[in-house]
């Protein structure tokens, strides 16, 4: 797979808003699936990512910037405990965005299948929900208000899952 | 006004595998509750491939034990399969070793597909009383992680043909002695029936014994034992030494040291790493950091030399940089 890592290699992101990200290969490589299109060489020098804004496109290469960087320095062993540490920290930091952009960061590291990144965001967003009531988690993940049952269905639901209920 | 487009469009709009990802990390027991939410959630816990039985509410262990059997087979029932299943029961529940087992014979016999077990946090007895040891049987398994799991048997069976994957995260015997009026063992072994296990990980403070049926297509290993007794050296010796096909080896820098003071040389043996790629070596946290002054005081020379030299420019220059 390292057969052709000339590391400094530059790949050109482009966004949904037309906006143009060049990054080191090795950068990019954090997502498989432009892994696989660079493997598979039928990456051009522009990579077009027509359902991926620039907003939220910013906030993935920043991510997989720190991540590319971070681990695999362990020459020196000291630091390797703490670049987990600091890694752990920028992985909060970087959660700390509204809904609107974490569903937006994890349906794009979906698509562009970055896995630790998929993680970091459904992780995110079962923390928010914890422990909150109905009410509360229809607010924070702004469920369709069509789509709510009726006073009745919602009996039936608990009733047919009493079990879980009480 | 761009918050205004998006209205209605939120977490609904995710497809259906993110929101059984998202509710893999919460409990089962609560996303069962979810189903009130609206009518896209009303069924979606009756297809989550992922289940997490992880409980630390005062519970007993009977309501418990009936709770993961109506979850079960209700969920059983779906065409999409069970795939991955976490049990973790915490201190708070009573009885929780009797109830693991009840709860493993459940998720065993109805999950008929299980790819992925894991157990954390929860104590293991014997699983029924004409063995002395916890087993688990299965012919589907392909990853299986015991953490922090309190071990009250001397012996570990795992028949799993296909296992490919096996993790054990401090798995220490507890210090406590007593508890039910049962003494907590010391583990002394762990037996895996595997055609192909790929990659086996161990981090903690204890070293079990293992006997792997099949050592041959091991490809990754990491051993991150932070205190190594002077005792597991023939263990760690014995495992190393079947590592022919292993290509990535990660070793705490502990073993490294235990293998280096041990009497019988290890470097005068032929290195058994045929095809290792990837070396690397950790100190562990708990131990004082380490300052290259004090790694020069150890003789890790002797154990490095098992290695093969063939290994990549950063591994050559950090296997100097411990030698000198």
């Amino acid at each position: 797979m390292s057969t052709s890592s000339s590391s400094s290699k530059k790949i050109v992101l482009k966004s949904a808003d037309n906006e143009t990200f060049e990054i080191d290969e090795i950068v990019a490589l954090e997502s498989q699936a432009i892994k696989n299109m660079i493997e598979d060489e039928c990456a051009d020098n522009v990579i077009p990512l027509g359902n991926i804004d620039s907003k939220t496109l910013s906030k993935i290469i920043e991510y997989c910037k720190k991540h590319a960087e971070s681990p695999k320095k362990d020459d020196n062993a000291d630091i390797d405990e703490k670049a987990v540490e600091d890694l752990k920290s920028f992985d909060a930091e970087f959660a700390k965005v509204d809904m609107p952009l974490i569903q937006d960061i994890l349906m794009a590291a979906n698509f562009l299948n970055i896995d630790n990144l998929i993680g970091l965001m459904c992780r995110t967003i079962a923390d928010r929900i914890k422990g909150k009531t109905p009410e509360e988690i229809r607010k924070i993940l702004n469920i369709n208000k069509n789509d709510l049952l009726s006073p009745e269905q919602e009996a039936k639901a608990r009733e047919e899952n009493s079990w879980a209920f009480d | 006004m761009q918050s205004g487009k998006r209205l209605a469009v939120e977490v609904d709009s995710l497809p259906d595998d993110l929101i059984y990802k998202i509710l893999s990390y919460v409990d089962t027991l609560y996303s069962v509750r979810l189903s009130v939410l609206s009518s896209r959630w009303r069924f979606i816990w009756i297809s989550m491939p992922y289940l997490n039985f992880s409980s630390d509410e005062h519970i007993s262990s009977s309501r418990y034990h009936e709770f993961v059997n109506n979850v079960l087979s209700v969920r059983c029932n779906n065409k999409i399969d069970v795939s991955s299943v976490s049990v973790m029961l915490g201190v708070n529940v009573t009885n929780r070793g009797l109830l693991l087992n009840s709860i493993l014979d459940s998720i065993l016999t109805m999950c008929k597909n299980l790819k992925n077990l894991t157990l954390e946090r929860c104590r293991v007895f014997e699983r029924d009383e004409l063995s002395d040891a916890f087993t688990i049987i299965n012919s589907r398994l392909l990853s299986l992680t015991l953490k922090k799991v309190v071990w009250h048997v001397d012996f570990v069976y795992v028949n799993t043909p296909q296992l490919k994957n096996l993790i054990l995260v401090d798995t220490s015997p507890l210090e406590a002695k007593g508890y039910y009026g049962r003494s907590i063992s010391a583990l002394s072994g762990v037996t895996i029936l595997t055609r192909d296990l790929t990659y086996l990980y161990i981090k903690g403070s204890y070293f079990p014994e293992l006997c792997l049926d099949g050592f041959h297509s091991l490809e990754k290993v990491d051993l991150y034992i932070s205190s190594p007794q002077k005792t597991n050296v023939h263990k760690i010796r014995y495992l190393l030494q079947r590592l022919h096909s292993v290509k990535s080896l990660a070793l705490s820098l502990e073993i490294v040291e235990l293998l280096s003071t041990s009497e019988e040389v290890i470097s005068h043996q032929p290195s058994p790493f045929h095809s290792l790629k990837s070396l690397k070596i950790y100190p562990l946290q708990g131990l004082k950091p380490l300052e290259l002054q004090c790694l020069r005081t150890y003789t890790l020379k002797s154990s490095l030399e098992m290695f093969p030299t063939q290994l990549d420019e950063e591994q050559e220059a950090m296997k100097k940089g411990l030698i000198h």
